[in-house]
């Protein structure tokens, strides 16, 4: 027991000691969850940042937002460069 | 005669309506009495939710390939005046994909759509290829224009479309009155118009509705009474339902009071509140009348059998559907006199003023006080509609087709065309430099064919040297602007200049002439690295990178670079057959079907300095020996072994002009290689062979020359050919015993056993033209004709779009409607998860063994491409995850969007609930364009086991499944799975009208294919010692609630209790829901001693633990499969299991099954295992059936291509009403 750990009061010292032998990711989404509840009082960049994170860890899938062309193929994007440039609209 | 059918009058709005019943019932008629006829059906996958259905109507019709699927842009709707230029491009990709289908006849089944939905149709205007026919069901709004063209919006949309009508070549009427319309108020000739009338569907008929049916319409329409029913389809003003509440009003009270009038038909709120107003007005109570609002079929056809009497009061119809359905149903039925009503009706009698309410009334009480009347009539009805028929309006429509059709082959005259124009794209325009000057012999030949103009890629447009036959010659900027002007375009590729005539083909596609077996490796050094790697995987997929025994350093750098170039052509004419055989050894698409266009050896006319001229500028004096070295391009290494030997081998003081095919930045890199080992200036030059002018200063001063390598197979090497040409002798170091010997033989300009020279016999030069015309238009006859009309036809357009994104919406529209034609075909495998992170779960260790052994192993004929989607973009090449997963360095490379293609194949292999959803409008596109959308299913635990996941898990797990459901199909990873599935995609009511077929396969059980994960903790030796000292029961997967660690823990607390000294070891992180179950772990006083939980331990320790162990216990209540248990089988471990289905499946009679409640029972079972282990009577493992993961990989690589299913579900035909 490191000597942070022993100048915990013991039921928190108990649970950080748990909390280590927790998994990497587990480890990671939990610390984010906790900070993330300091959130108002947090910088605006830096709660960005940790939401970022706790999506990255969660367990849980993300909900989705919609990509703008989930269809767009490389071959789309040579053809709409060959209707532009017959078009006039790519300079020769 | 090829006969397309244009169905989109059965996809859009009117889908719901008459017209788009009349539309679909038509169209199967006409394909089902075709005669030698060909029929195609056109659908725009805009409107995704009808393919399927539609697909599946033609089944037994029609093969799915004459279904075609074309796509327009969306939002082009007429009622909006900004989606104009949407509008007008979708009309071009439509006459584009019709004039790919090469019709003799199109049949558009309603023209009249497109202003509120995004339907587009069309009549072409001149100069077309087929004759285009018309349903013509009314003119209505043209007749009622003071009700319908109010608006200056609708009114010129609909002019537009009666223009388009005109020029239709046949009008197919519904019925004799709207074929009298067209020449009444058209002026359209009568000989071109065929009544083809029309017919109910055969699912309208007499049947018998008992008791409790009645009952449960009445209950589900709120029809408290006996009804007299009107299903006008519709509320527009033509339709009269206002008149027809009036004339309801005016009936005498007796009938009234004891009948409702009945209106089935879907109905918007605001028509119903205009016509409750009516009602109110008219003096009718609410419960008068009933708005049913939709009807399916099934119901309209039960309400006709049991109404007193149908009413059909429209002032104007083109057929009147509804009528004639109900008289088939046996309803007696009374309609207007006017319009086409009566040609249904048939007897006047039935028949009234639909603008005299009391005449109305006066029928109608008439009959329902009559009931003799009645039943006379309903006679009638069935009589009648006995005379409509589906198959005779089609032999009428094909019969008028026929004729249209042969009139219109007399009628057109050939049309005089004018020559095509070809450009001709070389590095200069002074054609005889560069691999253009083999052309030169032909052009005078192909002048006859074509109007040919140069195009200088490089350098500037001279006219002085253009040879006999070419009219003009343009820069690269000028051609950029102009290409559209040309008919044909021809790139030479073989020489000087290749790169910049390499970048046009690039940008403008056309007709490539390779002359040089070498250029690819030529092209493949000038890419960059990242640019390299991206091109090889579009070429190869990762058959060079998977392959362990392959030099990865080669796999990187070697490749068919000239792909992309390929790729992009609309076609490849070889120079030689050895140019089209190095592509193909190269690894090149269809490289061995090039069309071969053996050019005539044409000498360069390029003049050559003198000898003396050219020697002094090389400061060579007339007697020093000087030979040129050819090198052969494939490496650097190679080219300083051919110099050094030649050095070694050629006399003291002979000059070596090497000509190395090098960037110039390589080039230098070589002369300083050479330098290094002593072969430097003076004796050894090195000089850029694309270099005309150096070229032609070496060829005059060398005495003779050898060239290294495949390069100088005779037809395939220009720069071989062009030294002969120049009077030197070309030695090949290849062909000659050693190259001591090619030196000798060199310089003494003897050895023509392996000298190069030119092909025997003079140059036919009209035969090698006329070659070159046969395949350039048959080129240009095939590939992507569509597309290249589509595209000109678009930016032609006057208009230019508002919104820029409609560029990229038109290439979207385009791409799916002309797919790629000859691209390899594709087994794209999804790995979103993996290839974001891998979280080292089951699911992911799946994914890992077989997408590793897909690489090494493609199924024939497909390239595996890994594929990815995330939350924020569509799907793109996993090119820099699989190199890493391959042990390859990634570098700068990037990840493209995917290309697909008909024949691909969409493999769901990773399992990521949230992108799998997000793209489901992805998968059903490619599905609609020809793609085969599977996906593996793990299991359904989330739902069949209730508790023991997060509640969140089961509707991800739902609603995943519900996109599972609407692709082509699943494997599942056992038999008790696809069965689960199955089951719920019933249950639930997820059939589809398209197949979906379930397979199913096993896992594999060798950890060698597997072992990602290596390493041990420090603890790891003592724990193994302490598994081995006493017998160990072994849970493998992590703890969740079903896995029943906590009832096996409870067992052995018992056991221990007991005095049973044995050791509990669970392997396996700790999942969701299992709070108290790791806590109790954690602090349980057995702990380390005869109690274990190995978290997080690498595929080696999982390994160990299994050979410390005597029994695996798989304690499960539910699995997909059960990895464990065919582990422990690799291992001999006996297996106690849980007595369920998969158990069962994965391990037979190989296992000791137990079907415990709790944890005394299950401690009972332990002792009845331990016993029979004792006694070694207990089931063994050994010779439980397993795979590898290779044969596993294997087999589901074949079950997909092959379509190999144990289940087919579908959604059942609709059966008739009984």
């Amino acid at each position: 027991m490191t000597t942070v750990m022993r100048l915990l009061p013991p039921r928190l010292g108990a649970r950080i000691a748990e909390f280590r032998q927790l998994d990497r990711r587990r480890r990671k989404y939990l610390t984010t969850k906790y900070v993330l509840k300091l959130e108002p009082v947090l910088p605006g960049k830096f709660a960005k940042k940790m939401k970022r994170r706790l999506a990255k860890y969660s367990p849980f899938p993300q909900p989705a937002t919609k990509p703008e062309y989930p269809g767009r193929t490389a071959r789309i994007r040579l053809i709409e460069a060959d209707l532009k440039r017959a078009a006039g609209r790519i300079p020769g | 005669m090829h006969i397309v059918i244009d169905l989109q009058g059965a996809q859009c709005e009117s889908r719901f309506r008459g017209i788009g019943r009349y539309s679909l019932l038509l169209a199967k008629a006409i394909a089902r009495n075709r005669g030698d006829n060909r029929i195609t059906i056109a659908l725009n996958s805009v409107f995704p939710e009808s393919i399927d259905t539609l697909k599946a109507e033609f089944e037994g019709i029609l093969g799915l390939d004459c279904i075609k699927v074309w796509r327009g842009l969306g939002f082009v709707h007429g009622r909006d005046p900004t989606n104009a230029w949407r509008r007008q491009a979708s009309e071009k990709i439509y006459e584009a994909f019709l004039a790919e289908l090469q019709p003799d006849i199109v049949l558009v089944s309603s023209l009249f759509e497109g202003f509120a939905d995004d339907s587009v149709s069309r009549v072409p205007s001149a100069h077309r290829a087929w004759a285009t026919a018309v349903i013509l069901y009314d003119l209505i709004p043209l007749i009622y224009k003071d009700a319908y063209l109010t608006s200056s919006v609708v009114s010129s949309w609909y002019a537009r479309k009666l223009e388009n009508l005109r020029r239709a070549d046949l009008l197919l009427a519904i019925s004799a009155s709207s074929g009298i319309e067209a020449e009444e108020h058209l002026r359209y000739p009568a000989d071109r118009i065929a009544n083809i009338s029309g017919a109910a569907d055969p699912k309208f008929q007499k049947i018998t509705v008992d008791q409790k049916e009645a009952e449960r319409l009445k209950t589900t329409y709120k029809i408290a009474r006996p009804f007299v029913l009107c299903a006008p389809g519709g509320f527009d003003h033509h339709k009269n339902v206002d008149g027809l509440i009036r004339a309801w009003a005016n009936l005498p009270d007796r009938i009234r009071n004891t009948r409702q009038l009945v209106i089935a038909s879907r109905i918007h709120k605001a028509t119903e509140r205009r016509l409750d107003k009516v009602r109110k007005k008219a003096g009718l109570g609410s419960k008068d009348i009933v708005f049913t609002g939709y009807v399916p079929d099934p119901d309209l056809i039960r309400l006709y059998n049991l109404t007193e009497l149908c009413v059909f009061p429209s002032r104007h119809e083109g057929f009147g559907l509804p009528a004639l359905e109900a008289m088939s149903c046996g309803a007696p039925t009374i309609g207007s006199n006017a319009s086409a009503v009566p040609e249904v009706i048939g007897r006047e009698d039935a028949m009234f003023d639909p603008e005299d309410p009391a005449a109305f009334a006066r029928l109608v009480a008439e009959l329902l006080e009559a009931p003799d009347r009645r039943a006379e009539l309903s006679r009638f009805a069935l009589e009648r509609a006995e005379l409509f028929s589906w198959d005779r309006s089609a032999r009428i429509a094909v019969e008028a087709l026929e004729r249209i059709q042969s009139e219109r082959s007399e009628r057109v005259e050939p049309a005089v065309s004018r020559p095509h124009r070809l450009a001709v794209v070389a590095p200069t325009s002074d054609l005889r430099l560069g691999a253009a000057h083999r052309l030169l012999p032909l052009l005078p030949e192909l002048a006859w064919r074509y109007e040919i103009d140069v195009v200088a890629a490089s350098g500037s447009a001279d006219a002085s040297h253009l040879p006999d036959g070419v009219s003009g010659c343009l820069t690269r900027e000028a051609f950029r602007r102009e290409a559209g002007r040309y008919d044909r375009i021809l790139y030479c590729l073989g020489g000087a200049g290749d790169a910049d005539i390499a970048d046009l083909a690039l940008e403008i596609p056309g007709t490539v002439i390779l002359t040089e077996a070498e250029l690819a490796a030529r092209l493949d050094r000038s890419l960059e690295p990242g640019v390299r790697l991206r091109l090889l995987r579009a070429c190869h997929g990762f058959a060079d990178f998977a392959d362990p025994a392959a030099d990865p350093a080669r796999a990187a750098t070697s490749g068919p670079l000239v792909h992309d170039v390929v790729a992009r052509s609309l076609g490849i004419l070889a120079g030689s057959a050895a140019v089209a055989r190095a592509s193909a050894d190269a690894g090149v698409p269809d490289a061995a079907d090039w069309p071969i266009v053996p050019f005539a050896h044409a000498p360069a006319e390029r003049p050559l300095p003198t000898r003396r001229d050219a020697r002094t500028r090389l400061g060579l004096d007339d007697t020093t020996p000087s030979l040129v070295v050819l090198c052969d391009p494939a490496s650097e290494a190679a080219t300083l072994a051919a110099v050094k030997a030649v050095a070694a081998a050629a006399p003291e003081g002979t000059r070596l002009l090497v000509l190395a095919p090098a960037p110039g930045a390589d080039r230098t890199r070589l002369a300083n290689a050479l330098a290094a080992r002593g072969l430097g200036a003076p004796d050894i030059m090195l000089f850029d062979p694309g270099h005309g002018p150096a070229l032609a200063v070496v060829s005059a001063a060398a005495d003779a020359a050898v060239a290294f390598g495949a390069a100088v197979e005779a037809h395939a090497s220009g720069l071989a050919l062009d030294l002969a040409d120049a009077g030197l002798t070309v030695v090949s170091a290849a062909a000659a015993p050693s190259t001591g010997a090619a030196v000798e033989a060199a310089l003494a300009q003897s050895g023509t056993a392996f000298t190069v020279s030119g092909p025997d016999g003079e140059p036919d030069a009209a035969a090698s033209a006329d070659l070159l015309t046969a395949s350039l238009e048959r080129i240009y006859s095939r590939s992507d004709v569509g597309l290249r009309q589509a595209t000109g036809a678009i930016a032609a357009l006057e208009r230019t779009p508002d919104d820029r994104d409609d560029w990229g919406r038109a290439a979207e529209a385009l791409s799916l409607t002309f797919p790629a034609t000859r691209a390899p075909r594709q087994l794209l495998v999804d790995v979103s998860e993996l290839s974001q992170r891998d979280a080292r779960s089951g699911v992911q260790r799946v994914v890992r063994n077989i997408l590793r052994n897909w690489l090494q192993n493609p199924p024939a004929g497909y390239q595996v491409q890994p594929v990815y989607a995330t939350t924020h973009h569509g799907y793109r090449y996993a090119t820099r995850f699989t190199l890493d997963f391959l042990g390859h360095p990634v570098g700068e490379v990037e990840d493209d969007e995917i290309d697909f293609a008909p024949g691909d194949i969409l493999f769901m292999l990773d399992l990521q609930h949230h992108v799998a959803q997000m793209q489901r409008a992805f998968y059903q596109t490619a599905r609609h364009h020809g793609v085969k959308v599977y996906f593996l299913v793990h299991d359904l635990l989330p739902i069949l086991l209730d508790g023991i996941f997060p509640p969140q898990m089961r509707t991800l797990h739902e609603d995943w499944l519900s996109v599972v459901a609407e692709s082509d199909g699943a494997f599942c990873v056992s038999r008790a799975v696809a069965h689960e599935l199955s089951d719920w995609i019933r249950d639930t009511g997820r059939l589809k009208p398209h197949p979906f077929r379930i397979g199913w396969f096993h896992h594999g059980s060798d950890f060698t294919g597997s072992k990602s994960w290596t390493g041990l903790p420090a603890d790891a030796e003592a724990v193994l010692a302490t598994l081995e000292s006493r017998p160990t029961f072994l849970m493998v997967g992590t703890l969740e609630p079903r896995k029943g660690h906590a009832q096996t823990l409870d067992a052995f607390e018992a056991l221990w209790a007991e005095g049973v000294d044995v050791n509990l070891a669970i392997v396996g992180k700790e999942g969701w829901l299992v709070d108290d179950l790791a806590k109790r772990l954690r602090g349980h006083k057995e702990r380390g001693k005869r109690l274990f939980w190995l978290e997080g331990v690498s595929d080696e320790y999982l390994e160990r633990a299994y050979a410390a162990s005597v029994c695996l216990i798989a304690a499960s209540r539910g699995e997909g499969f059960g990895l464990p248990l065919i582990e422990a089988a690799q291992y001999k471990l006996p297996i106690m299991a849980r007595d369920i289905p998969v158990f069962r499946e994965v391990a037979g009679e190989h296992a000791f099954f137990f079907s415990a409640s709790d944890g005394t029972e299950l401690a009972a079972e332990v002792q009845k295992w331990l016993a029979l282990y004792r006694d070694g009577r207990h089931p063994t493992s050994d010779a439980m059936p397993r795979l590898t993961w290779e044969e596993t990989s294997a087999r589901l690589a074949s079950a997909i291509v092959e379509e190999d299913f144990l289940i087919e579900l579908r959604q059942p035909r609709p059966e008739p009403v009984a």
